[in-house]
């Protein structure tokens, strides 16, 4: 990235016995909408903290808008952030709270007032200025807490687990808010969350955080369709991964064996020789399935035979398990509704599954 | 602000929690000036060390100084804690003030339980409010005050026997013995035990109640086996409390008793009345104040938590 | 001719418990009110007497009459003391306030070496015999020249009285969220700006209850004022040089005064902090 709008370099945090950050690199683009995401303690909520200035690192370095913020106290960082609990003052009406940013940075009463009166507007809550925080609906106080962050018209703004205190038609449409107003601001947003739905509808970018290190960075499809290592094939998206050991490679694809067969994948970037081990992905929706006395799968397609083990309704798709032999997980498929019907799916029933090698995704093995 | 100064004030109020867990205590925020917590700190610091720490220090200097012509003067003689520790008045004395405060821990708690049990099981919300306003209300309204009514109320024409007479019995004498001793004091530290244990039985999780009286226990059973186990730590505190504020209580013992034998708080009294003998009445104090500490430290003793023992299976 | 149908059996049991319990009860709230009973004698003899024609409290009663308190209030010394009283308990209670905030705020938001030795610093005094507490306070000021006046005693009870406004108010700020105060740094406030516009009216309802009650705190300190004030007396300190001389019966007139300045000053603090188990502890 040419000039990036923040920089984590080497950024790095210890608490007493816990290591949160494990000294990572970040750039962000300005206007970028990015999504840090990853499962509970691996240091993504930390690395939103370093940024707004809450925590301080134990080493390495941030900066933003090309300034080095070491020793930098949060108030003056001007890295306005919106938290899952919303952090409102509870002893100040509305407009108050909304005004507080802007009267610290000495702006008179009145235009004080007039700005925040504005942005209430904005965000469709005119006239409800002189109501307690307490008189607020759930999502009506979701709208005050960004009101009272975008009041400053700040460059960057920050969001921790916004929404996953909210009902689901409540996130539904705060969703849809945060997306426009993006769209609208066109300022950077950097959103902490663990739920994959919020990072694939709303990110240009998407951080996968595991254990205080940077797993991966990417687009949100890029993320789904080809994770770079076992553990973000398992946290994104359903994926299937197959261990196994590389036999040969051979004009750009890679013949590996395994204990349920052998497959040839596409090969990555990463140089390979035989004798390696690694995992290959494959997506659950890209499985094709039919009855195991079914005709000849597509030509060149890769394909296995297996029993169905269950199925999970999950809404619009259903998940169906099937025990592979020589597997030691089970794979999973997803399919539409209507698709489980025509093939008549229940458990204990033969299938025989097949894919097209070029959509599998090989991955060094996880240690 | 200088990344170095900040690291080292920062090493001073390194945090212990993890993120994200706020418990007791939030961690550090590094990340601002030190300059607030000394703005804070320092004048409460200051304050205690010269009003309340210095002088408990001076207390036990004093006690190894001598005074010569009524004027204290500094020294190093052991003579004023041989002279108390090995004076019969003082041994009586100590003996006395146990033994009373021992008597007034027994009868609060005796009464302070029931009461308690009274007023968080079987009252309305609404009158536990009220009944705990009008516990708190005499712990800070005039102990001295109070005193000198029962004084009244006790005396030998006083109110008491004024209805006693009154009925056609023999007056009796109720001022000046154990027992008005006792009154006084109960009135000194009943509300406070009484307070402790409400708080101690409200705090009660109901639905150990409810499965105690599920499993076939009687309401009896329940309150032996359930409900002062849980409150052991309160119990515990409420005897401490009691004991301490017997132990040092000066007011009682003077005026709901002829002094005879005197408690060590009146023992300090006159001491420092006659002849300025400060450092006698200092080995008094400290005296006293080494048995409150074991004391308070035998109810954290066994008020702290058994582990249970391991048991290899 | 038939055996006792279980229905009969049943009932009789159940009736004898049901009578069971309702006599407990009554022995428990017939023991509460003894107790209360018990507690409200001293202050109701105090009130009722004070208003007695006769010299000393006896039954029956010498009538109605208000001389008590008007000679009270034409005592001189009397006035002296009250005035005493009132400039060292408003005193008190203003720096007991500000003292008590900074000790339960540092405890609230900091956690460092010696933090459990500084709280108890803070919180040890009302454990020491005031006896105690008295003869070494007037040892050590005497000593450095403070003794005999109105602000050594002040000086002494912010002593005790600051242990009571740190419990308040630190109980009051366990209800703080702590990421109330980070949104406030993180909007632009600096931490001692965030203090004062965010944590202080939050504490509000405590703040003001610490007032009151290091107000009663000291109104009602009498062994630590005789000590230490010398000629100064403190309201107090004359009852209790009232009680060592002859029956007097102006004493009640000025308990009265005592007991009702005492009891609003802590009836007030209750309205502004109510202490309940799992309940929010302010009603502000």
């Amino acid at each position: 990235m040419k000039f990036p709008f923040v920089s984590l370099k080497g950024l790095d945090k210890r608490f007493a016995g816990h290591h949160a950050v494990r000294g990572i690199d970040l750039d962000i683009a300005a206007g970028e909408f990015i999504a840090i995401m990853g499962p509970s303690g691996c240091g993504k909520s930390t690395t939103l903290r370093m940024i707004a200035g809450l925590d301080e690192p134990t080493a390495g370095e941030l900066w933003i808008g090309g300034r080095n913020m070491r020793g930098i106290p949060a108030f003056q960082r001007e890295t306005p952030m919106v938290w899952q609990s919303l952090a409102l003052f509870p002893f100040l009406t509305v407009a108050e709270n909304v005004e507080f940013p802007l009267r610290r940075k000495k702006l008179g009463a009145d235009a004080s007032r007039k700005r925040a009166g504005e942005w209430l507007e904005r965000m469709g809550l005119g006239g409800m200025g002189d109501r307690t925080v307490s008189q607020l609906s759930g999502g009506q106080r979701q709208r005050v807490a960004l009101a009272r962050a975008l009041v400053t018209e700040p460059s960057i703004l920050l969001l921790d687990e916004p929404l996953s205190a909210l009902d689901t038609h409540l996130r539904m449409r705060m969703q849809t808010e945060l997306a426009r107003l993006h769209r609208e601001l066109r300022i950077t947003f950097v959103y902490v969350t663990h739920a994959q739905s919020e990072a694939f509808a709303l990110a240009d970018r998407m951080v996968i955080m595991s254990d205080g290190l940077i797993q991966q960075t990417g687009r949100p499809q890029d993320v789904y369709r080809a994770p770079v290592n076992a553990f973000v094939a398992n946290f994104i998206g359903t994926n299937n991964l197959v261990n196994g050991k590389v036999r040969a490679m051979a004009g750009g694809q890679v013949e590996l064996d395994s204990p349920i067969g052998a497959f040839t994948v596409p090969a990555a970037a990463s140089a390979l020789t035989a004798g390696d081990k690694v995992s290959f992905v494959i997506a659950a929706d890209r499985i094709a399935l039919a009855g195991e006395s079914a005709g000849d799968t597509a030509s060149g397609h890769a394909r296995l035979h297996g029993t169905v083990l269950g199925l999970e309704f999950v809404g619009s798709t259903q998940t169906v398990f099937i025990e592979v032999p020589g597997s030691e997980t089970e794979f999973r498929v997803q399919k539409q509704q209507h698709e489980i019907e025509s093939l008549g799916l229940a458990p204990g029933q033969r299938v025989q599954l097949s894919w097209n090698p070029q959509h599998a995704w090989v991955l060094p093995q996880a240690a | 602000m200088s990344q170095t100064a900040e690291a080292t004030r920062g090493d001073a109020v390194r945090p212990a929690a993890r993120p994200g867990r706020w418990g007791l205590g939030a961690p550090n925020y590094a990340a601002s000036p030190a300059a607030l917590p000394t703005v804070l700190g320092l004048p409460v610091l200051l304050w205690q060390l010269v009003f309340f720490a210095a002088p408990l220090a001076f207390l036990v200097v004093i006690t190894f100084w001598q005074v010569r012509n009524f004027r204290l003067e500094p020294a190093f003689v052991w003579d004023n804690w041989s002279r108390i520790l090995g004076s019969d008045t003082f041994h009586k004395a100590l003996a006395h003030t146990m033994q009373v405060s021992t008597i007034t821990t027994v009868l609060a708690l005796l009464l302070a339980v029931p009461a308690a049990y009274t007023i968080a099981f079987r009252l309305t919300a609404r009158q536990r409010d009220i009944a705990v306003a009008a516990l708190v209300a005499p712990v800070f309204s005039s102990y001295i005050v109070r005193i000198y009514a029962w004084q009244v109320v006790l005396s030998p024409q006083g109110i008491a026997n004024s209805l006693i007479t009154a009925i056609g019995l023999p007056a009796l004498p109720m001022l000046g013995g154990a027992f008005s001793l006792q009154i006084g004091l109960l009135t000194l530290t009943l509300p406070i035990a009484v307070l402790i244990l409400v708080f101690a039985f409200s705090g009660i999780d109901r639905t150990l109640v409810e499965a105690a009286e599920n499993l076939g226990c009687t309401r009896l059973n329940v309150f032996l086996h359930v409900l002062l186990p849980a409150i052991r730590p309160a119990l515990i505190l409420a005897a401490t409390t009691t004991f301490l504020l017997a132990f040092g209580d000066f007011v009682s013992p003077m005026f709901m008793t002829g002094s005879k034998p005197p408690t060590l708080s009146i023992l300090i009294v006159d001491t420092v009345k006659s002849g300025s003998q400060w450092p006698r009445a200092s080995v008094v104090g400290v005296a006293m104040l080494a048995v409150l500490v074991v004391v308070v430290g035998a109810g954290r003793w066994l008020g702290a938590e058994r582990r249970p023992k391991a048991k290899t299976s | 001719m038939t055996a006792a149908t279980p229905a009969l059996v049943v009932d009789d049991d159940m009736a004898a418990r049901q009578r069971r319990t309702r006599l407990s009860r009554l022995a428990q709230y017939g023991f509460l009110a003894l107790l209360f009973a018990f507690m409200a004698t001293p202050m109701l003899v105090v009130v009722v007497f004070s208003f007695d024609a006769n010299r000393f409290p006896a039954i029956p009663w010498g009538g109605f009459s208000l001389k008590w308190h008007r000679a009270v209030l034409e005592d001189g010394m009397i006035a002296d003391a009250f005035l005493n009283s009132l400039k060292v308990g408003f005193g008190t209670a203003v720096i007991s306030t500000v003292l008590g905030f900074a000790a339960a705020y540092i405890d609230y938001r900091w956690r460092f070496r010696g933090q459990s030795a500084f709280v108890l610093l803070v919180a040890m005094p009302p454990a020491v015999p005031v006896t105690i507490l008295g003869m070494a306070m007037l040892a050590f000021l005497s000593r450095i020249g403070l003794f005999g006046t109105v602000e050594a005693i002040m000086a002494c009870h912010v002593v005790l009285a600051t242990s009571f406004a740190m419990a308040l108010i630190r109980l009051r700020l366990g209800e703080l969220g702590p990421e109330v105060e980070q949104a406030a740094w993180n909007l632009g406030a600096s931490p001692s700006v965030a203090v004062l516009l965010i944590v202080v009216p939050f504490c509000k309802p405590a703040l003001i209850a610490s007032f009151f009650l290091s107000a009663a705190v000291s109104f009602d300190e009498f062994m630590i004022a005789w000590f230490v004030g010398g000629v100064h007396e403190t309201l107090p300190v004359r009852i209790l040089n009232l009680l060592q001389g002859q029956v007097n019966p102006k004493i009640n007139a000025i308990g009265t005064l005592v007991l009702v300045v005492s009891i609003t000053l802590v009836l007030l603090a209750q309205r502004f902090m109510r202490v309940r188990t799992g309940q929010p502890t302010a009603t502000a």
